[in-house]
């Protein structure tokens, strides 16, 4: 429910924004895009509250999933690692990041140092030589080395 | 004709001709595997060299490497979820759930041996279609390239069977996302927020990459998938090889499909203007439509990866007839070729099938004999691409997720990129939760941009009343027709159901 | 009491001694080479405004071999082509002035976006230092061989006339105007093309009725559309027999002002550096790009990949030259606002 209300509010925000392009032509398939939305959304939330919406197959679980703390800290622990990946190509650059990142979580996950250093070493090397060396695409430093 | 015809296979039969041929497949397919390099990357790191190749060559080579990178493209978008180009980007609806049920060898072989045909066979229509190829080129202006893509919105509802509202709601947040940037026919800068970043929007790739690779990772952790596949060896009927042969003679078994979608991607190869997009698209909707287990796709239904396959790579061999008979690139990648050209001192147009009909035809020829080796290299190679699916996710989700990091950051060459695809992710993975259409946004979002850039083009040509014309009143009709030919057939299968 | 003479002699030779010295200081600026030695070993960034295999990057591959051919630098291509080369203009504009920081971007969006203050600009075009410039384009307008428009009077006479065009306020669309208000045509440009190919597809389909292209896209014969004139008062070297629009027509008043204008608002891939670079590297990078153009070698490379003569007079102009002539371009900036700014909304067909 809170999905719909979310997608029914950006819509409406969108909208809104739509309605300051200074030319019509600007203006039209924004309009009538978020229009849709909107429409589509209320019927959405109109039926929910009737009781009318059939309940799509894993949609109940989704559902549960919100109030599954379970698996909110999965969601939670996930984005921790993209985002230190994230952070780590930011302040080592992508070289360094990369094999680091690779060979955390593989630990985390319980393998052997000789498993997470192979394939961290393997994985880095095959990425350079196909996005370095072979297409020529330049990566940047990092905040620290650059 | 005959002897120029002797000329160019004489030529390609060369043991230097098929070693440049083969070189430049083989790199053609890895730049189509591999997301974030596409054949445009690959053609404009080899253009610096042309030079140093005798003509002929040079050409060839330039063709190779365009000619397999679709179907390499196809075996990503089975095996991880990611198209590893954008015109691969149906084949994930039936590919994917194919290599989770553990017919990914199977998928492979469909995908491949439907390129590889597609690819080859319409070149032989290619100099029989010259005389009706100037008609086409200049029928089709702003209204019916209008029309033509309207058609290929309409298909979203062929993508959500379960919700339309949800379907509907899903393609119009991605013509929404589409318009995101500069719409340079009114000067005006749409949702960018100041930031140049947003100025030319979001590409294809970003997306795929996001809402479709990277969400199904996110998906399979949290779900605590051990692997990819998860159904194991001994659950599955046949394995390696004799899987990927049965998805070969998948094809044959579904040939009136398999002509069907070249046909459709044949065509609007031919057409300069409206990408593989649109192609990839109907042709997987009027599969849809025409098959009769409608129900099954989305699920792994080989036909949703034939459809799709066979459009994608006809597409290329007209885009690249267009461009040497008439010296008007049918795509991106054709504009390139242009540049090429001249290089070599070769004036596309048509001239070019005159003064030049050997190297015309060598040209034409080498998709041909390109897209069988690329073909013939990808299903040998299927069974060692698919040992993937097996290893497990610890491995596959953090060696992806780094590639993905990576073709983020080389698609746009911005780390600001690499935000949107995770954003993106996340976004997929929630609408994947809630049963929003994915599909059905990429779809919104491929063809909305082109949709309000043709419609609007012709409202300023031709007034609101734009398809009063007869070619767009067939299409529109066409299309119509498509449209509610599922809901006949059902009325008319109750009807017969009825009277029994 | 004796004074010790010798002593006292020392003392000029150490006054003088102590004064060279400090003059030495004042006067070396310590760690600043010459530009020749500067340059040599260096690695220059060299950032492209356009995307790999367009016009630009073709002619950075072509610049790049000679630059390290002259400078002894090590040359890096860098793609910064967002907002049809916005961001690469920024970018360069903003970077470091060390001279080892450049660009080439095509100089007259750079100039137009400036000038008429395109939404995202955030640079200011009069303050590049130009090194040099390469087949300066001319405006030329293009009809359908086959088409009912073979001539000025027949465009003049048609009513409801369209011209294709990309976007609203490009150099195409500087021309497209120019030529629709000083031959007073009954006309609309209709933008939205995705690019001057399938504009001038547009052309051969009777679409539009007509549109303004470069000079290099009139010179490729692939596509079939022919040249009517070129904008301005006199002809182009490229193109010797195509008549100047000023030739043809005979225009008074802001009319002629604006088709002389056309004469300087030509279209050159540019070689530029940031505000703020030392006088003595850009006059040195100045005679590294006179070298380059005189080098038999650059002349077949370009000829090669731009497929046209790289011999004719005046393709290939030099940075000093070719900054008098932005400079004049940019002294104009209000009036062409005055000018082009009505003009573009009137005769472009968006509500």
């Amino acid at each position: 429910m809170y999905f719909l209300f979310l997608m029914f509010l950006l819509a409406l925000f969108i909208f809104i924004n739509s309605l300051s392009f200074p030319y019509r032509d600007a203006r039209l398939v924004p309009v009538l895009a978020s229009t849709v939305i909107m429409a589509m959304m209320l019927i959405e939330i109109i039926r929910k509250f009737r009781g009318q919406v059939k309940v799509l197959p894993g949609e109940e679980k989704a559902e549960a999933g919100n109030k599954d703390k379970g698996e909110w800290s999965k969601l939670a622990r996930l984005m921790g690692w993209v985002g230190g990946l994230l952070v780590g190509i930011y302040v080592l650059g992508f070289m360094f990041a990369i094999p680091l990142f690779l060979l955390a979580y593989l630990k985390s996950q319980g393998r052997s140092w000789l498993i997470a250093v192979t394939f961290s070493v393997s994985i880095t090397a095959t990425i350079y030589v196909i996005f370095v060396i072979a297409a020529g695409i330049m990566f940047p430093a990092g905040l620290i080395f650059a | 004709m005959i002897e120029a015809y002797k000329e160019a296979l004489h030529f390609l039969c060369t043991p230097t001709a098929m070693g440049w041929m083969l070189i430049g497949t083989v790199v053609s397919i890895i730049g189509g595997i591999i997301p974030g390099i596409t054949a445009k990357i690959t053609i404009v790191l080899f253009i610096p060299f042309i030079l140093l190749f005798p003509r002929d060559i040079a050409l060839l080579i330039l063709v190779a490497l365009q000619s397999a990178s679709v179907t390499g493209g196809s075996i990503t978008a089975i095996l991880i979820n990611i198209p590893g180009t954008n015109i691969n980007a149906a084949t994930l609806l039936d590919g994917f759930p194919m290599t989770r049920k553990g017919e990914g060898n199977r998928a492979i072989g469909a995908a491949v041996t439907a390129s590889m045909m597609g690819g080859a066979i319409p070149v032989f229509l290619a100099l029989a279609m010259i005389p009706l190829l100037l008609p086409i080129l200049m029928a089709f202006q702003a209204p019916e390239m209008a029309i033509l893509v309207i058609g290929g919105m309409t298909c979203v509802a062929m993508l959500t069977p379960e919700s339309t509202t949800r379907g509907l709601a899903s393609a119009a947040l991605g013509v929404l996302i589409s318009l995101v940037g500069y719409q340079g026919s009114t000067g005006v800068s749409r949702f960018t927020f100041g930031s140049m970043f947003l100025y030319d929007g979001f590409s294809i790739a970003t997306f795929a990459l996001g809402l479709f690779g990277l969400a199904e990772m996110f998906d399979m952790k949290l779900k605590g998938e051990k692997s990819i596949t998860n159904i194991t060896l001994a659950q599955t009927k046949l394995t390696g090889l004799a899987q990927t042969f049965q998805g070969a003679r998948d094809v044959w078994h579904h040939r009136w499909l398999w002509l069907r979608s070249t046909l459709i991607g044949y065509v609007v190869g031919l057409i300069p203007g409206i990408g593989g997009e649109v192609a990839i698209w109907v042709a997987y909707a009027q599969a849809k439509y025409t098959s009769k287990n409608p129900e099954l796709f989305g699920t792994g239904c080989v036909e949703g990866v034939i459809a799709p396959e066979s459009a994608n790579n006809a597409k290329e061999s007209g885009a690249l007839l267009t461009t040497m008979a008439f010296g008007i690139p049918g795509s991106g990648l054709m504009a390139l070729f242009i540049g090429a050209f001249l290089m070599v001192g070769v004036v596309p147009g048509p001239k070019m099938l005159t003064d030049h009909l050997p190297l015309a035809l060598t040209l034409l020829l080498g998709i041909v004999i390109c897209n069988v080796l690329g073909g013939i290299i990808c299903f040998f190679s299927a069974p060692f691409l698919t040992i993937i699916t097996r290893i497990h996710m610890d491995y596959v989700f953090s060696a992806i997720l780094c590639v993905i990091f990576i073709a983020a950051y080389a698609v746009e060459e911005s780390l600001l990129n690499i935000v949107v695809v995770v954003g993106l992710g996340v976004f997929g993975l929630i609408m994947k939760r809630f049963k929003f259409s994915r599909p059905a946004l990429l779809l919104g979002f491929v063809l909305g941009g082109m949709t309000e850039l043709y419609t609007l083009r012709s409202i300023r040509l031709y007034g609101t009343l734009f398809f009063m014309r007869p070619i767009c009143l067939i299409l529109i009709a066409i299309i119509i027709g498509a449209f509610c030919y599922p809901y006949i057939k059902r009325l008319l299968l109750l009807r017969t159901q009825k009277q029994v | 009491m004796k004074m010790n003479m010798r002593k006292w002699r020392k003392v000029p030779a150490l006054v003088l001694s102590f004064y060279l010295v400090v003059l030495n200081l004042a006067i070396a600026k310590p760690g600043i080479a010459k530009p020749v030695e500067f340059y040599r070993g260096k690695v220059i960034e060299f950032t492209s405004t356009a995307q790999p295999g367009g016009g630009i990057y073709n002619y950075i591959t072509t610049m790049k071999p000679f630059i390290e051919k002259y400078t002894g630098a090590k040359v890096i291509v860098t793609i910064k082509r967002k907002g049809g080369g916005l961001e690469g203009y920024s970018y360069i504009y903003r970077s470091k002035p060390d001279g080892l920081r450049m660009g080439a971007g095509s100089s007259l969006p750079m100039l137009l976006n400036y000038i008429f203050e395109a939404p995202g600009l955030d640079y200011d075009g009069s303050k590049f230092n130009f090194i040099g410039a390469s087949m300066p384009d001319r405006m030329v307008l293009m009809v359908n061989p086959k088409g009912p428009y073979q001539s000025i009077a027949a465009l003049q006479h048609a009513k409801g006339l369209k011209f294709g065009v990309q976007s609203m306020m490009g150099n195409i669309s500087l021309a497209n105007v120019s030529v629709m208000h000083n031959l007073d045509l009954d006309a609309l440009q209709v933008p939205g093309y995705e690019g001057g190919v399938l504009v001038r597809l547009a052309v051969l389909q009777g679409e539009v009725a007509a549109c303004t292209s470069s000079m290099s896209e009139a010179l490729t014969p692939a596509i079939g559309v022919k040249p009517l004139f070129v904008l301005g008062t006199k002809r182009d070297p490229a193109l010797p027999d195509l008549p100047a629009l000023g030739e043809l027509v005979k225009l008074q008043g802001e009319k002629m002002i604006l088709n002389k204008w056309h004469d300087q608002l030509r279209n050159a891939k540019a070689w530029f550096l940031p505000p703020g670079v030392d006088k003595d590297k850009i006059d040195y990078l100045r005679e590294v790009y006179n070298k380059i153009i005189k080098d038999p070698g650059f002349i077949t490379m370009s000829e090669t990949m731009f497929g046209r003569s790289f011999r004719i007079e005046g393709i290939l102009v030099p940075g000093k030259e070719f900054q008098k002539e932005v400079q004049e371009i940019i002294n104009n900036k209000k009036a062409m606002r005055t000018a082009f700014l009505p003009l573009f909304k009137k005769y472009t067909a968006i509500r």
